[in-house]
């Protein structure tokens, strides 16, 4: 598996958000991609083919933790088949689609307050250091991670 | 003398009418307190105003006359144009013999103009026995009674401010005069300069008469006598007009002064805010590590999220590996090696084709290929750290976020205490402290050059005196010579004698008397003085040109070394010695007026300060603003030990002020209420 020569694409529509989250967290794109994966995940979204595919940073930046993480949702949706975790290339691009679906719940539930929308587009606007941004964040997560353990 | 009773009726802030009974056991302290604006001084100007009929004080000099106004401001509001009388009385007693005084004026508001006179003095005597004389109310009688008891000329000895205090603490022209005026009113010596004066311009007549009826090297003598004459008055006109100019460019440089305080004033608050920005600038590095923590725990908290499928596959995966699906390698190896020996590792015989090898082939060819079985391997390895890794990773998400809270908070905080001091600070403050001193370096150059100016003035005079001296020898001589013996020479040589006699007089007189007030003030400053100022101060000297100084312990001048503390110290122990001249005792009999007199001294020059006053006068009336009286400073009145009375001027909602006797066991939590 492994394979870490190549680019993670998302969305075109969500490339401003991207690099608004980037700017307002100060966190890499692997880390914002890998967040929208386990929400999307965590909250049963459903994958979201990307209609125009962008690339956005290189497989090879995500952890060992992220890759672990990431092969057990296909193990877990694919019955446990190794082979499913085979080829690198097919698992990023399921990921893709449902990081996709979990970057519509970062905008529109963990950080909505950040929300503008400047001529439509939308965008993410913080005037303070990172902290507030990244602190919303780990409370939804935390909040989030309590809601999965009631479960 | 003690002062009794003052009553004031619509005088200044004091709407209606309103009392105060000084304590007159002795020694005794009455203490008048309140914030500025209450009135302080206002009691002070009651006094003199009652006594003298004066409007103003010394801290007026730049006030014209017309601005002050005595009858209470909101009564004139009130009487619809109608005149108000404001009046003043004062009981003092002298000699067993009690006086009342009563003063009034009368004020008239006409628009946005108020009018003032004088309206009515009178004075009622009441003997040792109780008997009342009829009321005087001829102003001519009661001025003379009133100067009997009290000489207008020494009440700047017994009633001063703290603006005479500061004026005292300058080297500078103003403090000249007060102290050559402080001597001439003790010597009461205006008739001898008189004498003096007319002396000098009788002399100038005879020699200008002489010149008339001379002629020869005598005529020239006279002529170069005359011209030394008019060259010295001409030397003092110059001189005056120079010290003039010193004198306001002293003032302009106090002003500027006064500015420069201002904003040293807020140098504190400049220091405090510097501090709390390192302050700031450490809570925000801190938080920048803080934030970096938080938003190195994103991973492992979005991670968390996933729990339930991380434990799924990690089981899944474990019970693969505990069916030996995986690892894969060493089981193959060990497959491989009984295919190829025919032999179990029990012992069994598996020979090809045998129902037992048929068994081991199939389950070797079920292993799934080694590639994908190491990579579960590592997988289960991660997902086991994962799993047990993440309640610690939450615990520490939690912690971080409530030590990141905590810091936010402190930030806030420390930016609310920045934001309300930059609200006080004037951010141009620098600039204008920087015009200040540029205007205040070019009038001190203005200083220098006129001081010069004085010193090259004093000197030429100087060589004129000698030049004057050398002159009356030569003319003298050629008289002898000549044998000039009319009467008109007669009377010149007489004038001359006179003029010098007159002037011998004068200086010895005055010489006494700053010999006095220099043993004196030495004396108060030796016991107002902490420990490290006795040490290095020695005495108080009256220089010839009425300027003071102060001698260290090895009699060199050093008053310009001296803090400003120190100064005024001075200045208080050189007030204090011209009442004891003024009234010839060690411990005077006049009431001793101080208005906010504690400004720059420490506590333990105010403790001094209040230990000593009811040592050298009998009745102290000391008038305090909050600042100058806390609880430090009314233990150290506590401990003197003399009967004190408690008074405290409370403002009213019309902005008038009300006279409150508060009893002395009270006062302190008067005092700390503030």
């Amino acid at each position: 598996m492994k394979m870490t020569d190549m680019r993670v694409y998302i969305d075109k529509s969500n490339v401003k958000i991207y690099d608004d989250l980037q700017k307002i967290t100060g966190a890499d794109f692997h880390i914002i991609f890998f967040i929208c994966v386990c929400l999307a995940v965590s909250r049963r979204a459903d994958p979201q083919k990307l209609s125009k595919r962008i690339e956005k940073f290189w497989a090879r930046t995500m952890t060992p933790t992220e890759w672990s993480c990431i092969y057990a949702i296909i193990l877990e949706q694919n019955a446990m088949d190794l082979k499913s975790v085979e080829n690198d290339e097919n698992v990023i691009l399921q990921m893709e689609a449902i990081a996709n679906a979990g970057i519509d719940i970062i905008t529109n539930d963990l950080l909505k307050e950040y929300i503008r929308r400047v001529d439509g587009i939308k965008s993410l606007y913080s005037n303070d250091n990172n902290g507030e941004a990244i602190k919303t964040l780990l409370y939804s997560l935390m909040a989030d991670y309590i809601d999965r353990i009631e479960e | 003398m003690i002062l009794k009773k003052m009553i004031l009726d619509n005088f200044r802030q004091f709407q209606g009418q309103q009392e105060i009974n000084f304590n007159t056991s002795t020694p005794s302290i009455t203490i008048i307190y309140g914030t500025n604006g209450r009135g302080k001084t206002g009691i002070f100007r009651a006094l003199i105003f009652c006594l003298f009929g004066e409007k103003s004080l010394a801290q007026d000099e730049n006030i014209n006359i017309k601005d002050i106004n005595l009858v209470n401001t909101q009564a004139l509001e009130k009487s619809d144009g109608k005149p108000v009388v404001a009046m003043v009385a004062t009981t003092l007693v002298h000699e067993n013999k009690t006086y009342e005084i009563i003063r009034k004026i009368r004020g008239l508001k006409e628009g946005s103009e108020i009018f003032e006179e004088g309206f009515e003095l009178t004075l009622v005597k009441t003997d040792e026995q109780g008997n009342t004389a009829p009321t005087i109310k001829d102003k001519t009688t009661i001025n003379e009674i009133i100067g009997n008891i009290f000489d207008p000329k020494i009440k700047d000895y017994f009633l001063f401010d703290g603006e005479k205090i500061e004026r005292l603490t300058r080297a500078d022209v103003q403090q000249k005069k007060t102290v050559a005026q402080g001597i001439k009113n003790l010597l009461n010596i205006n008739d001898l300069e008189n004498a003096i004066n007319g002396m000098k311009s009788l002399l100038n007549n005879l020699n200008a008469q002489l010149k008339i009826h001379s002629q020869g090297k005598f005529a020239q003598v006279l002529n170069a006598i005359a011209t030394t004459n008019k060259s010295m008055e001409d030397n003092q006109i110059k001189q005056e007009t120079v010290s003039a100019q010193l004198d306001a460019a002293e003032k302009e440089l106090r002003k500027y002064d006064g500015e420069l305080d201002k904003i040293n004033e807020i140098k504190h608050v400049i220091t405090q805010r510097k501090a709390l920005l390192a302050q700031e600038a450490d809570l925000i590095e801190t938080q920048s590590s803080r934030i970096d923590l938080l938003r190195s725990k994103l991973t492992g908290t979005a991670a968390s999220l996933l729990m339930p499928i991380i434990v799924k596959v990690y089981s899944q995966l474990d019970t693969k590996k505990q069916t030996g699906e995986i690892p894969v390698q060493s089981k193959l190896d060990l497959i491989d090696k009984i295919l190829k020996d025919h032999r179990c590792i029990c012992g069994t015989t598996v020979m090809e084709g045998s129902c037992e090898y048929g068994l081991i082939l199939k389950w070797k060819n079920r292993i799934v290929d080694s590639g994908l079985s190491d990579n579960a391997l590592n997988l289960w390895r991660d997902l086991n750290a994962i799993i047990k890794e993440t309640p610690g990773t939450i615990d520490s998400v939690h912690k971080a976020l409530i030590d990141y809270d905590k810091n936010q908070i402190d930030v806030t905080q420390i930016h609310e205490q920045l934001k309300k001091i930059s609200d006080q600070i004037d951010d141009s403050a620098e600039e204008k402290a920087k015009g200040f001193n540029q205007s205040r370096d070019k009038v001190n150059k203005d200083i220098g050059s006129y001081k010069n100016q004085v010193r090259v003035l004093e000197q030429e005079y100087q060589t004129l005196e000698s030049k004057k001296v050398e002159l009356t020898r030569q003319k003298e001589k050629l008289q002898e010579e000549e044998g000039i013996k009319d009467e008109l020479h007669a009377c010149a040589a007489l004038a001359t004698d006179t003029n010098e006699a007159l002037n011998n007089i004068f200086n010895s007189f005055t010489e006494d008397i700053k010999k006095q007030l220099s043993d004196l003030a030495s004396s108060a400053m030796k016991r107002l003085l902490d420990e490290e100022g006795k040490w290095s101060l020695k005495r108080i000297v009256v220089k010839n040109d009425y300027s003071l100084q102060v001698h260290d312990h090895r009699d060199e001048p050093f008053l310009a070394n001296i803090s400003a503390g120190q100064r005024q110290i001075v200045s208080l122990c050189f007030i204090t010695a011209l009442a004891q001249v003024a009234t010839g005792k060690d411990r005077f009999e006049i009431p001793l007026f101080m208005d906010t007199p504690f400004g720059r001294l420490s506590l333990e020059h105010r403790e001094n300060l209040i230990g000593f006053i009811p040592q050298i006068c009998q009745q102290w009336i000391i008038m305090v603003t909050d600042t100058e009286l806390t609880e430090k400073e009314w233990n150290f009145f506590r401990k003197v030990n003399c009967n004190c009375t408690f008074y405290k001027l409370s403002p009213l909602a019309d902005g008038t002020t009300k006279v409150e006797n508060i009893p002395v066991d009270e006062a302190l939590t008067s005092i700390q209420a503030h």
